[in-house]
This record gives C-alpha cells, structure tokens and sequence, in this order.
C-alpha cells in the first residue's frame, strides 16, 4: 500500500474487528481481517493485541474448541469507547482528505 | 524450520523477559500455528520471518517504542480540528474556557507521569476516552479536552515517534518484496506471448524510422554534392566557351548556377535534417524508453 498505517489506525482496525462479533475473536482470525484490509506483516499483530488488552481496551478468555484452549479476544467498554472516538475522528479525517481530493475546499467541510 | 523449531528459537529468545510476558507470547503464536492448521504451518513460520524479528517486535513494545507513532497523527490532526472548533464556536465562554484550561492542565500534567513512569502504557490517548466519557454530558467541551490531551502528548513524547515509521515501514515492505517479486515473474512469463511480438514490432519501427532518415539523409546529401559538381562542371564551361560560342556558352553557365543554387538548397536540407530532425527523433525514442521503464518501476513499488 502506498499509505503508511499508523499505530492508531491498526488499533482502531483491530477494534473494529473485535468488536463485531458479541463473543470476540482469536489471533489468527484478527491477523487474516486485518491482512484483508491492510498490507502487515502477520508478526505485527500480537504486540498491538498485547497492549490495547494493557490499555484495558480488550479481554482475553480461553475457550474450548477442538480439544484444546483458545484465547479469545473481546471488545470492552473503554475498549468501544476508544473505537468510537476512532470512528468519528476517521470519519472526520478521511472527509476532508476526500474533500481536498474532490473539490479543494476542504473548510467547509 | 518447523513449528517446533520456530516456537523453541522463540522461547529462547523471549528469556530475557518477564515470565507473564513470554507465557502470553508463547501462547499466543502456539494459538496461531493451531488456528492455521498443520497444513499452512510452513506459510505461517515463512510469513512470521525469524523468530528474532518476532521477539524483535513484542520486545519493542514492552519497552514501550511502538506505542509512540500515534501521536504524530492524532496530534496533527486535532490540533488542526481544534481550531476548526474554535473557528465554528467562536468565542467560548468565560465558564467553558476556564473548565477547557483546568482539565486541560490536569491533563499534561496526567500525560507527563504517565509518560515518564509507565513507558508503555502508550500515554494520551489510553486516557481520552475516559475523560470523554466521564465529561460526555457537556458535549463540546470534553471533545476539546480529549483533544487537548492528545495534542500536548505529542510535545511530550515526539522523540519517540521514529520507532513508529520503522515498525509500519519496513514490516511492509519486507512482506511486499516477496509476493510483488512473485507476480512480476508471472506476469513476464504469462506476458512473453504478448509482450514479445509486441517489443519487435516496436523495434521494427524504430529501426524503420531511423532507417528512413538515414536514406533521406543519404539521398539528399548524395543529391545536393551531385548537383553542386554538375553546376560547378558547367558554369566552368560555360565560361571557357564564352568566346567561341555566347548563347549557348551564357545558357550552360546559367544552368550551372541554377543547378548549384539548387544543390545547395539540398545541402541546406540536409544540414537541416541533422541538426534538428535527428536529435527529435533520438529524443522522442529515448523519452518512449525512459517511460517505459519508469512505468514499471512504479508498477513494481
């Protein structure tokens, strides 16, 4: 990809991801999401998945499934928060790219 | 390597931390060779690169580097909506501006402790959402102050956001090189049928162009000398013979002027057609060539 992705828009990714299934998620399913969205490499994931569940925004559990534990990862309620604040500064963010790309006149936006 | 390997190399290097720590990795990258299957193992311990890149990464984000880049853009890009906000309000009021710049050094100073004494926590924008939410009631002023707070962790922590660049960057473009590599090799071999007909067609021309201002440049040059010779030969006889016999004497000379005049104008033409059609020519091809090639380099990044 021609754009870097900043540590804040993996995180907000990666929210997003967990947040769309009520039970959470696992490493390798985010990893596959976020690979489908943006260009990283599959080693970057397990430190921003370490510290958003630090930050509180995350919790893990482990979960039964095919004979072993599976750690699950969940969105919590900072954890939303924190992806809402994410959303609405993305959505202001990329319209006024979109704007200055558009029509130039990205103030009155 | 396999897994077994892969996991053992990484226990190894994953010593030096703190027992919690190197369980959760440990688990964590088991999780994910379980998640694959035993059939993508191999792809998985490719993609993963080293173990030493791995431990590389969840090292560096317990020292705390990689929760720095945020706030390069979170910081650029409130500052800027901050003063779109002001712009819109206008003047806030003596009661909003006073709350906005108590909260607002509560949270520097909230920002600095946290920077100095729990390096990864990744500071301002951990606590945000929290003052967003314990002020949410009074709408535009926690927005600010959430804003405020990231902006002022960027001055704090701005020499760490090198590490950031690093970690998006390179970690992209080593996962790119491989596969981009990959399909420009099948491109070539699918394109070959195409490409190849296609490249000496384009030789051709080019070889056809440059061979008919070559024959032009011959043929004018071959004409001007021709005809420079017969009008020189002839005026020169025509003088000889002016005595014996005028008129025709005068005629030849007259031709021989006329046909030097000409040849002449063709040396012209052909002094012409080195000098400004040739380096056009030369240049149109090089330039056709230049962008040819720049076009795939940039296709290939």
């Amino acid at each position: 990809m021609v754009f870097n992705t900043g540590a804040a828009l993996l995180d907000a990714i990666v929210l997003a991801i967990c947040s769309r299934e009520p039970e959470g998620t696992y490493g390798y399913k985010i990893t596959q999401e976020v690979r489908s969205v943006i260009e990283i490499s599959e080693s970057t994931l397990y430190p921003v998945l370490r510290r958003l569940q630090k930050e509180a925004c995350l919790e893990v559990y482990d979960m039964a499934c095919a004979g072993r534990n599976r750690r699950y990862y969940k969105v919590t309620e900072r954890g939303r928060v924190q992806l809402n604040l994410y959303e609405s500064e993305w959505r202001r963010y990329s319209a006024k790219i979109t704007g200055m790309f558009e029509g130039g006149c990205y103030e009155q936006i | 390597m396999n897994r077994y390997e892969f996991m053992r190399q990484l226990e190894m290097l994953l010593s030096d931390i703190t027992p919690s720590e190197r369980q959760e990795a440990l688990q964590y990258y088991n999780d994910y060779f379980d998640d694959a299957g035993v059939e993508n193992e191999q792809n998985v311990v490719k993609a993963l690169g080293s173990p030493a890149k791995v431990a590389a990464s969840i090292k560096a984000d317990l020292t705390g580097n990689a929760a720095a880049g945020e706030f390069t853009e979170t910081g650029y890009k409130d500052s800027y909506s901050r003063n779109q906000e002001i712009m819109k309000y206008g003047q806030p009021d003596q009661n909003t501006a006073d709350q906005e710049k108590s909260s607002q050094s509560e949270n520097s100073g909230n920002q600095n402790s946290s920077y100095y004494n729990n390096p990864y926590s990744s500071g301002s924008y951990a606590n945000n959402p929290y003052r967003t939410k314990s002020a949410a009631d009074s709408g535009n002023t926690s927005n600010t102050n959430a804003q405020n707070g990231t902006y002022q962790g960027n001055s704090g922590s701005s020499a760490d956001f090198n590490n950031n660049g690093g970690y998006t960057g390179a970690s992209g473009k080593s996962g790119m090189s491989g596969t981009t590599l990959a399909l420009v090799i099948v491109l070539c071999i699918f394109g070959i049928p195409i490409l190849l007909p296609l490249g000496i067609v384009l030789l051709g021309i080019v070889i056809a162009v440059v061979a008919v201002i070559a024959s032009l440049f011959i043929a004018f040059a071959a004409v001007a000398f021709s005809l420079i010779i017969v009008g020189v030969v002839l005026l020169a006889v025509g003088i000889t013979k002016l005595f014996a016999m005028p008129f025709g004497a005068m005629c030849l000379a007259g031709g021989g002027l006329a046909c030097i005049g000409v040849g002449i104008l063709f040396a012209l033409l052909t002094i012409w057609l080195c000098v400004t059609v040739v380096p056009a020519v030369i240049k149109v091809i090089a330039d056709s060539c230049r962008k040819l090639f720049s076009r795939r380099k940039t296709s290939k990044v």
